[in-house]
């Protein structure tokens, strides 16, 4: 009887197991969920089925991020362009463009990258576990093929241990973009004074700060056309006018149509006083020469956005703008340490 | 115990005669199976020779030129029946002709088949856009889409349709050609290579197909690969989108 029940079981276990081929337990500290903090005014967070937010993840996704094993010569890692402290930017004008693509550009902020629905200034890649891929194959930044790249990383004892404990198996490509992107959903920043004023309905701005907002949205000015919504940018591509020939044709380098030539990703303005220099090429240095352009109403490009038209502003209006723009400095987010290795 | 024993053994001879069906009698004529496998073989050639990496040749100008690399994909691989019946092979197979490598030479595929004689195989160069769409890390490291197989731009996302490269002396100075061709519009659909083949069941059978490689510069369009040999396709889309059209014509 007792041999029966054993066969029994033993039925039920092979039945059960192929109905679920190897689930691993939920009971694993890496496995449960991290908690993720959506601040006041923004949307939901769209996460891929395939890679839950866990702690596992995020925290293996933070050490690939910050470590230069993942790059050939072992000298730079994808913190090296994006450090937490410049809101995940360097402070270079150009971080060398991707293989395959002519020109150099500006490495971008990953405040809310979470949020964005294409990836690069050109919105050439559609998701962020994809965009774990283009650093790698670039020669001119990490430049490590990602087939290697993941060698290198099964050829090592601590990552196979620790993609064992989140992932159930060895260092993979596709561990490798899960974790990275899962750390970079995050990066999360809305607790600015701005916001605090905004959406908290705090008195946190100044009179010189609150001129600024009105000149930003004002139709003289009318940056928050296209710099609009909680994250300050409408995500739209647009030209405003920087050159009359581009080199980097942007937009069009993806779509190959010329009406999109010169055309880039209406950028976050959140965090703005920290990510210096500024535009796709990084020619300005500072915020006020950034004005000065807009105030310019760019150059006269074939397809140069209608909204960009001359105007003047004073001084002191400059000031005022430029003090709004620094209440969008989120310091607690710069400062977070949980981003940090 | 010694009973239980017995009795799961019985159980394991049962199981093994279950599941081995017809597939132990390959290669057994009295098979009575209605199907079979058929080994599609691609076989490049040059000037009548078949493709060796590294080997110099003549190109259309009769210029020594020699590969270094050949790797492509094909799409809705399909096989014709004398009856005119159209039966799928494959969404996508990948072709890999370089020796030397983790991944090894890949010269073609083997599948299942309904017994019959079939007159043709159909095929489209390039990845299909709905799997062009996907993201090469989630698939197995055998899968014709996997990412070692590096054939991936992360940039634009999406696969490399084509991936050739080599040298062309020019001169007396050997100098690189390359041309990676990928995206949507340079997918060639519905072409057509007559190959005959007979399945019979159970057993496996050859079809070989030569892929033409001075047709690839030659027809429909004459390419000369030191005046515009290079191109990443969008840095030179003309090049990429005549390289593949010629290539997915060669086949023959
Ligand atoms: C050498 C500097 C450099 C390194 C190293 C680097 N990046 Fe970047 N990163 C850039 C530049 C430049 C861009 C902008 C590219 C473009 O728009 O064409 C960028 C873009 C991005 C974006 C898209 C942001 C957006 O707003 O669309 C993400 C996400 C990103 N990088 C993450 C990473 C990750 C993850 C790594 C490591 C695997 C990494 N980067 C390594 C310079 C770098
Ligand atoms: C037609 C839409 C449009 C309008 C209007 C507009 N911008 Fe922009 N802005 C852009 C685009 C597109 C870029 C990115 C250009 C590039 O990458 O070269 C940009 C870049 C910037 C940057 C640099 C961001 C960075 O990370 O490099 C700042 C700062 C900025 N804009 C502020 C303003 C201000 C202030 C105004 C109003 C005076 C304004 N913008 C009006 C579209 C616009």
């Amino acid at each position: 009887m007792k041999l029966l029940t054993h066969i029994g079981l033993g039925i039920g276990v092979i039945l059960l197991s192929s109905c679920e081929p190897d689930e691993k337990e939920l009971t694993s500290e890496n496995d449960l969920p991290f908690p993720i903090e959506i601040p006041a005014g923004f949307p939901a967070m769209e996460v891929p089925n395939d890679n839950p937010i866990t702690r596992g993840r995020v925290a293996l996704g933070k050490e690939l991020f910050f470590d230069p094993i993942l790059s050939k010569d072992r000298s730079i890692s994808c913190g090296s362009c994006h450090q937490p402290e410049f809101s995940f930017t360097d402070q270079e004008a150009l971080s060398l463009g991707v293989e395959d693509r002519i020109g150099e550009r500006n490495s971008p902020q990953l405040a809310n990258v979470a949020f964005k629905p294409l990836f690069f200034k050109d919105g050439g890649i559609p998701t962020l576990e994809l965009q774990v891929l283009a650093p790698f194959d670039n020669h001119l930044e990490l430049d490590l093929n990602v087939v290697d790249a993941v060698n290198r990383l099964m050829n090592d004892a601590y990552y196979t241990k620790r993609f064992q404990e989140v992932f159930d198996e060895n260092p993979s490509a596709f561990g490798l973009t899960r974790a990275i992107a899962a750390y970079e959903r995050t990066l999360i920043s809305g607790n600015s004074r701005f916001d605090r004023y905004f959406y908290q309905n705090e008195d946190v701005l100044n009179d010189a700060e609150l001129r600024g907002l009105e000149l930003f949205r004002s139709d003289e000015l009318k940056c928050n056309s296209c710099h609009s919504g909680v994250f300050f940018t409408n995500f739209q591509y647009e030209n405003v006018g920087l050159e009359l020939n581009y080199v980097d044709s942007g937009r069009a380098r993806i779509t190959l149509d010329p009406a999109d030539a010169g055309k880039f990703e209406v950028p976050t303005l959140r965090n703005i006083a920290v990510t210096q220099p500024y535009m796709f090429d990084g020619r300005f240095e500072t915020l006020e020469e950034v004005i000065d352009f807009f105030a310019s109403g760019g150059l006269e490009h074939p397809n140069k956005s209608e909204l960009m038209q001359p105007f003047s502003i004073s001084e002191e209006e400059k000031a005022d703008l430029i003090a709004f723009l620094e209440t969008l400095t989120d310091e607690s987010f710069l400062n977070d340490p949980s981003h940090r290795p | 115990m010694k009973k239980n024993t017995i009795s799961l053994f019985g159980l394991f001879i049962c199981f093994s005669l279950i599941f081995t069906g017809c597939k132990d009698d390959d290669d057994n004529e009295t098979c009575s199976c209605t199907t079979g496998k058929v080994t599609l073989t691609i076989v490049p050639t040059i000037n009548g020779q078949e493709l060796e990496m590294g080997k110099v040749m003549q190109d259309n100008q009769a210029r020594d030129y020699w590969f270094t690399t050949l790797k492509f994909y094909l799409s809705n691989l399909k096989a014709v029946a004398d009856n005119g019946e159209v039966v799928s092979l494959a969404d996508v197979a990948y072709f890999d002709f370089e020796p030397n490598q983790s991944t090894g030479v890949k010269n073609g595929l083997t599948v299942d088949l309904a017994n019959g004689t079939y007159t043709a195989i159909q095929y489209d160069a390039g990845v299909r856009q709905d799997l062009n769409e996907k993201d090469p890390s989630t698939f197995a490291n055998d899968h014709p889409l996997s990412i070692n197989n590096n054939m991936y731009w992360s940039w634009s996302t999406q696969y490399i349709f084509t991936k050739t490269e080599g040298f062309v002396v020019d001169n007396g100075d050997n100098k690189a050609w390359f041309v990676h061709c990928g995206l949507e519009e340079n997918y060639e659909a519905n072409k057509t290579v007559p190959v005959s083949f007979t399945v019979t069941g159970g057993s496996t059978t050859t079809a070989t197909i030569t892929l033409n490689l001075d047709k690839v510069l030659e027809a429909p369009h004459t390419i000369d690969l030191v005046a515009d040999g290079q191109s990443h396709t969008t840095d030179n889309m003309e090049l990429a989108s005549k390289y593949q059209e010629n290539f997915s014509v060669a086949f023959e």
